[in-house]
């Protein structure tokens, strides 16, 4: 049973983790590449 | 002559029927008419449906180890983790992950989902499956059909069979099983939360995507490697818009003849001494409970979301968190519409959706770091 519930812990908190930590660089991505992009546009203007 | 006679009856196959394997032909044939005439899932439903009719006729030997035609699709495709892999691919090369970069709050929405798994592996566990059988049985919850294949096959061989037809199941049911808990679990006024236009997603931020997340998801967890590795991929080959021959391949041709060689063999696992047995029961209970669980905490975290956002999330997307997809992001848009007639949720509800389908294969990683 124990074991059972340190999975339990474990797995929910592992989930979370994981996609909190997608969800940062996925804000993070999207910054770099509009600074890429505006970059992009200036040098090209 | 009697004697000659009942010697060559022998030989045949129905010398060894047994009251079982009839039993097993009729859930095979119940799967068949399913697919074929109520359109359940049919690209899986059908193949499995003939491989449990197939597994069951003594004397085939199709499932014979080392001989059988099936054990050989078995053992190379799914045990040797190839096939769901190969599906995840066609996944991956099929899914646009546009609607979850526009709005990237709506992963949250995708783990939330992923709830139910936890606690049917808790309940399951409890009652009495050891922990290997209870995560499989948990992972039907995610709604994800290939993901608990390759979990059950690497955790509990043994269920394979019977959690996959659970799993593709309910994800065939999403349409009856989800709406009636969504409106239980929202008001009228939440249903009719309209969600705010969101920005463009540029193309360099699509082609990051893939590969920013397999790193990150592979270090961390090392045991999705395999599922999230080709979903990325065949995403890659999508997004990089310069090998268009390689996407078409994995999201049709590839996609189709895997699917063949996924469907049969799972259906060929289903055999009369280990389907009949009272704890079958307790798995597809289970399941459901796992899936109805994933859909309530999925809608559950938005409203809780809500309470501290002043962008407000329509609680219906939270629904959408179980990975069947595209059919829970449909059946999100219809309730909405339901509440509200110009109220078009299905583009915000495909965020969560594939959030979902990443989050349900996370989990199963984590099943298997912890009890592999």
């Amino acid at each position: 049973m124990s074991e059972g519930i340190t999975v339990f812990v474990s797995g929910l908190l592992g989930v979370a983790f994981a996609m909190a930590l997608l969800y940062i660089s996925v804000r993070i991505t999207a910054k770099v590449t509009d600074f890429m992009e505006k970059s992009k546009e200036k040098n090209n203007a | 002559m009697p004697d000659q006679i009942l010697s060559l009856y022998k030989t045949t196959g129905f010398f060894y029927l047994t009251p079982g394997m009839a039993v097993m032909w009729l859930i095979g044939l119940i799967l068949i008419y399913l697919a074929v005439s109520k359109n359940y899932e049919p690209l899986l439903l059908l193949p499995i449906g003939f491989g449990i009719l197939l597994a069951n006729l003594p004397l085939s030997g199709l499932m014979e180890p080392n001989e059988g035609l099936i054990w050989k699709f078995y053992h190379y495709g799914i045990q040797w983790e190839i096939i769901p892999p190969l599906i995840f691919l066609g996944l991956g090369a099929l899914t646009d992950f546009g609607p979850l970069l526009a709005n990237p709050r709506l992963i949250f929405l995708g783990a939330g989902a992923q709830v139910g798994v936890y606690i049917a592996f808790f309940l399951a566990q409890v009652i009495g499956f050891d922990l290997s059988e209870a995560a499989t049985i948990g992972i039907i919850g995610g709604a994800d059909g290939p993901t608990t294949i390759f979990l059950a096959a690497n955790l509990s061989p043994q269920l394979l069979g019977s959690c996959a037809v659970a799993a593709y199941s309910y994800m065939a049911m999403v349409p009856i099983i989800q709406p009636p808990i969504m409106k239980l679990l929202t008001t009228q006024s939440e249903r009719k939360i309209r969600m705010k236009k969101v920005r463009k997603v540029n193309r360099l931020e699509k082609l990051f995507f893939p590969i920013v997340s397999s790193i990150l998801i592979i270090l961390l967890i090392p045991a999705s490697a395999p599922l999230i590795a080709m979903f990325m991929l065949g995403n890659l080959f999508r997004e990089a818009k310069v090998v268009e021959r390689l996407t078409n391949a994995a999201q049709n041709e590839l996609m189709n003849i895997v699917t063949i060689f996924l469907g049969l063999p799972v259906g060929a696992t289903m055999n009369a001494e280990t389907f009949l047995k009272s704890e079958v029961i307790f798995i597809f209970i289970l399941g459901l409970f796992a899936f109805i669980i994933s859909t309530a905490s999925g809608i559950l975290l938005a409203k809780f979301i809500n309470l501290f956002s002043k962008r407000k999330i329509n609680p219906l997307l939270g629904a959408a968190g179980v990975s069947a997809v595209p059919m829970a992001a449909r059946v999100v848009h219809k309730v909405g519409m339901e509440a509200d007639k110009r109220n078009y949720l299905l583009m915000y509800a495909m965020g969560p959706n594939v959030a979902g389908v990443i989050g349900t294969v996370i989990a199963a990683g984590v099943f298997l770091t912890l009890l592999g």
